[in-house]
Formats: C-alpha cells, structure tokens, sequence
C-alpha cells in the first residue's frame, strides 16, 4: 500500500506540473495583461517599460524556467492585480469555496444515491420514471441558468434567499443546490442503473432464497455492489464541481471563493493569480482521485493495489 | 411433524411468461410432492422448466412470470402469499444453485453471507453464529473453518464455494433442501464430491431433498424417486430403480439411451433427434411426438395424460416402451 501511494504520488507530482506548464504557455500566448493594466493613451514606451518590470519580454522558456524554480520553493508569484503572492489570495478564497463544494457534493451525492436506489427498486414505475426524469433535467440543464431562474424565484419573487454574496448560512442555499443539481442527478441515474443490476445478479436472487429481508437485500447486498459505481462517479462528481462548476456557479451568485477569483483573474489578465488558482485546483483534483482509488479497495476486495 | 403429511405439494402448477413473441408456458399442470426424509429427482433438459419449478417451490416466481393455475403448498399452506413465503425460505426450504460463484456475493466475506442467514432466521447472536457457520463449514468438509470465514468467495474453488452455499442451506435445519443443477458449473471431479455430500447429508439429517438436474447420472445413486420433465410437464414418474430399468415413457428411454456409461458397454451414445418444441405454441397432440420413434398421428392429436402403471409409477404416453401394459389406443393402420 505504500509503495502504491508512493507511485501515485509521484505521478501526480508529474500531473501538476504538466498542468502548470501548459497554462503558463497558453496564458502567455492569448493574452496581453500590459494592455489591460496601461490605460487606453499609454505609449508603447510605457508598454515596454512595464513588460519589462513584469518580465513579459524575455522569451518564454526563460520566464517559464524562472516561475518553475520559483515555484520550488513556494513561490508562485505576485498577483499583477492586488501586487500581492498570488497564492495568499487563493489560500484566502479556498474555504468558502471548500464550504460550497462540499455542501453540494454531499447534497448531490446523498439524494442522488437515495433516489437511484428507490428509482431501481421498481424499475419502470412512475416513481422511477419521475426520477429519471429529475436526473436528466439536472444534468442537462445548464447551470448558470438555473441560478439565474432560482435567484428571480426564490430571491426576487419569494425573498427568502439574498441574491448573492456570502456570510450566513442563507447565502448558501441556493448556490449549493445550484452546484448539487447536476451531481445529483449522474449520482441517481448511474446508481439506478447498477443498482438495477446487481438486483438481477444471481447473488441477489440466492439472497432472496435464503430469506433475508428486503431491507437487507437492497442496503447490504445491492447497495453495496452498486456504491462502487456511485463512488466512481462520485470521484469525478467532486473534481468537476471544484474545477468546473465552482466557477460558474460562484460567479452568478458572487461567492467570493477561488472559482470566482479564476474568473476576476481572467477578466483582468491577471496571468499570475490565474496559475494559482489552477495550481491549487490541480493539487486537489489528483489528491481527490488517489483517494477514490484508495476507496476501492476497500469497497471491493477483488480490488488490489499495484 | 407427522411424518406421512407431504412437506411440499405442488398441485396442478400453470406457470407462464409473457414475451413479445407470445406466452411462454414453462410449467403444465404439474403435480408432485415430497414427503419428509424422501429424495426426489426432477430431470429434464433445458427449458423444460425444472428450475422454475425449484423456484416455485420457494415461492419465487419472479416477473414477469406469472402463476396461472394450481397452487404450491408447504406443509399445507400456501407460498403464494409472499410473507409465509418469506418465513420458510432459508429457514424450513433452503436453496443450492447452480453456480456458487455466482449464489454468493462477491465482496462480502464467507463470514458474513453465512451469519447473516442464522441472525434472521434463528436470531443468534454474532458470537454465536460465527460459532455455528465454523461447525457448519468442518460438516461440509471444509479444512481450516475457521480462516474461511474472513475470505472472500473468490479465495476458495469452485467446490469449496459450493461447499459454502450447502453449509449455508442447512445452517437453519431446514426440513427440505433443493438442489438446482448442484454440480453444473463444477468440474467432473468435483462432481462427485459434491453429490456425495449432498447425500450423505440428506441421510443424516433426514432431509427431503429435491435434486433437479439435466444429468440422469446425477440422481442415478442419490434420489428415490424420478420426475421426467418434458416441455413443461412431467411425463414420467416412478422410483428410480422402475425408471432406470423399466422407463415406459420414450423420452425416458431416449434420455438414459443419450447417458454415458461407464460399465464397459462400448456402444455409441445415442442423441435425440429434433429440438425440444416451442412453448409459445399451444400443441393439441403430445409434446414429444415430434421426436418420437413411436409415434402415430394419433400422438400428434391427443394428448396423453399421466396415469399410475403397473410399477406404481405414472407415465403420459399413447406408445410406451415395453407393452406390458399398452393403453387400449388403436394403431394407425
């Protein structure tokens, strides 16, 4: 096992820094954050006077090497926005986003799972039906819409939301469930799905001979085959609300974490804070996946680490 | 208990499946029953409708098959009603399938899928029923019981995972143990083993055993009495010695004619042309007919019924072997 986790880690290690290499190539390449810091009149002297202050003007490998050795030693940059270490700012935004995410995940994941199981009980009946119906809306409806349409219902309309911002328990709501819906809804229609089949496993059905209860069928044998599954998607559930849906979902309700920090990052080009924030990302999306795959293991004993 | 009142009776049993090429009739006006202690083998090949037979018997019809007609009783009440049927099964009835591979869930431990059965059903507490599945495991002959416990299924062979499902069938003493196909997806050695246990332990225990099986070879030693199943009906029955010897019904012959024999004769197996008939179709004359060395188109017109022979057996058959005591049918001409 440690020699496993060991192997993990260094291949991890090699993701985050290809994940460093290519967004410090790309943010060089597409855009300008000179232009963007100079007001409109600047000369192009004072463009280059700044590129210069930056370093922008040095060829790109040579500013990639000095950000790596840099980087080393845990120094990832000053933010040309706040003129401050980029990763202070991220640390900064980090819980409030670790608050949304994890709201959500579990709320996606926990009803999700509740509701696959009860939808694969009685495959085909309405109750499946309405729930099926229910994953796919979530996973197919965007999310940015949603929050627009639960802010004009439930915040405009209704009131008992705050529109956007953070600091009470209330600010959460709607964003959580915003986050959870799509989560919710690949949760519940994969853990149908394989609930539906480890239903119809010969296992299930000798359990069934036996004559254990239908409760203990479901939870401990069914369940428990099919969590593998909802696990699985579990994993990537969580990497993609961190990585993806944070940052549309923070920036309609204004959640002051790192997924609305990437989105002020770009709109000021602020290269620096934007590799920070998709530093830090990376980091725990690997640590996410090796501890899915740690999981495994001790969902299935089949499972062996090598 | 007394000891003359059938534990299982199966009374003229109808069961069907609906498909989107037609209705499925897999089981016809069956009738049979066990008595305590008594050994009953169900032969037929596949899809005659022996399995789902073994799972009525356990009140486990399951949809989209339906039960149209007849009844199936243990110890004179109904396993229609799901909640008495839940009481028994594990407990009074207990099940051996197929594949064990496939019978025990794979991710739980040995320990685990053999407790729980014992918590439900005679409430022992954990110590106590880990106690009890360690005896049960030594009785199935199974070396070191107590490491087994703590290993998955797919530590252990396919014998000793078969081992592990007939110690879980009789962990609640149950008074009827139905084996489907016990030995199928073993292996030939194994086979043997398997069976012999499977017996001895019906002996010991006084068990009422129901041996379903494709493999005439397989109740040869171990069963008392033979139900010969063809598309859904039995349409042979007698002891197994009466059967063996002297099998009126033509399939029956054709069946231990289709046997290997390991006693020297050297002559050519023999196969049964044709192909089991359609269960959509409603036939009007006798199912085996169209196999049938014997038969006339009378047999293709009436259908022959069950009725006792001189053996004290019963048999459905217009042309049977053996005229000891031919219907009176007129031959075609």
């Amino acid at each position: 096992m440690g020699r496993y986790v060991l192997k993990r880690l260094i291949q991890a290690a090699l993701v985050v820094v290809s994940v460093t290499v290519v967004v410090f190539v790309v943010t060089r390449l597409i855009g300008d954050p000179v232009a963007v810091m100079l007001p409109l009149e600047a000369t192009d002297e004072n463009r280059a006077v700044l590129e210069a202050q930056l370093g922008l003007d040095r060829p790109i490998l040579v500013q990639l090497g000095d950000y790596m050795a840099d980087a080393v030693r845990f120094d990832f940059g000053d933010s040309l926005w706040q003129r401050r270490p980029a990763i202070d700012i991220v640390m900064e935004r980090l819980p409030p986003t670790m608050v949304l995410v994890l709201s959500g995940f579990v709320l996606g994941l926990l009803l999700g799972a509740v509701i696959g199981v009860v939808a694969a009980i009685r495959p085909g009946r309405w109750m499946d039906r309405l729930f099926v119906l229910l994953g796919v809306l979530g996973i197919s409806l965007p999310q940015f819409w949603i929050g627009l349409v639960l802010i004009v219902f439930f915040s405009v309309g209704l009131g008992w939301f705050p529109t956007s911002g953070s600091g009470s328990l209330r600010h959460l709501v709607l964003p959580a469930v915003v986050l959870a819906l799509p989560i919710l809804g690949r949760i519940a229609l994969v853990t149908r799905s394989s609930m539906i089949d480890e239903l119809n496993t010969p296992h299930v059905k000798d359990a069934t001979a036996r004559g254990l209860s239908r409760a203990r069928i479901v939870v401990a044998h069914a369940f428990r085959g099919a969590g593998i599954a909802t696990i699985t998607v579990a994993g990537w559930e969580l990497v993609g609300a961190l990585a993806g849906g944070a940052v549309v979902v923070e920036t309609v309700y204004a959640w002051p974490g790192i997924g609305f920090t990437a989105m002020q990052a770009i709109e000021r080009h602020d290269i620096i804070l934007l590799q920070g924030v998709v530093l830090v990302i990376a980091v725990i999306v690997v640590t996410i996946n090796i501890l899915v795959d740690v999981t495994y293991t001790l969902l299935d004993p089949r499972v062996k680490f090598d | 208990m007394t000891g003359d009142r059938p534990l299982l009776e199966i009374r003229s049993l109808e069961v069907v499946f609906p498909t989107p090429g037609g209705t499925v009739r897999a089981v016809r006006e069956v009738s049979l029953s066990v008595n305590p202690g008594e050994s009953v083998g169900i032969v037929g090949e596949s899809g005659s409708g022996k399995s789902t037979i073994a799972r009525a018997a356990l009140g486990l019809i399951e949809l989209p098959g339906r039960i149209v007609g007849g009844e199936v009783l243990w110890r004179g009440r109904s396993l229609s009603d799901e909640k008495i049927a839940r009481r028994y099964r594990g407990r009074q009835i207990s099940l051996v399938s197929q594949d064990p591979m496939a019978s025990l869930n794979p991710i739980r431990t040995i320990g685990v899928q053999m407790t729980e059965v014992m918590a439900r059903h005679l409430k022992l507490g954990k110590q106590q029923a880990r106690r009890r599945a360690g005896d049960l495991l030594e009785k199935v002959g199974i070396p070191e019981p107590g490491r087994r416990l703590d290993q998955y299924p797919f530590e252990l062979s396919g014998g000793m995972q078969q081992r592990v499902v007939i110690a879980i069938a009789l962990s609640c003493d149950p008074l009827m143990l139905i084996a489907d196909e016990p030995t199928t997806a073993l292996d030939v050695t194994t086979q043997a083993q398997i069976l012999r246990l499977i017996s001895s332990l019906q002996k010991e225990l006084g068990l009422a055993l129901m041996l379903i099986t494709h493999d005439l070879g397989v109740v040869a030693g171990a069963c008392d009495l033979l139900k010969v199943l063809y598309a859904g009906e039995i349409v042979e029955s007698g002891t197994a010695d009466a059967l063996f010897h002297h099998p009126r019904h033509p399939y029956t012959a054709a069946l231990l004619g289709a046997t290997p024999r390991l006693d020297g004769t050297t002559e050519r197996l023999r196969i049964i042309n044709g192909q089991p008939p359609d269960l959509r179709s409603v036939d009007i004359g006798c199912s085996f007919s169209p196999r049938c060395p014997n038969s006339t188109s009378y047999c293709e017109s009436e259908h022959p019924v069950l009725e006792p022979d001189s053996r004290g057996g019963m048999f459905a058959c217009w042309h049977p072997q053996n005229h000891l005591d031919a219907r009176s049918v007129p031959r075609e001409g």
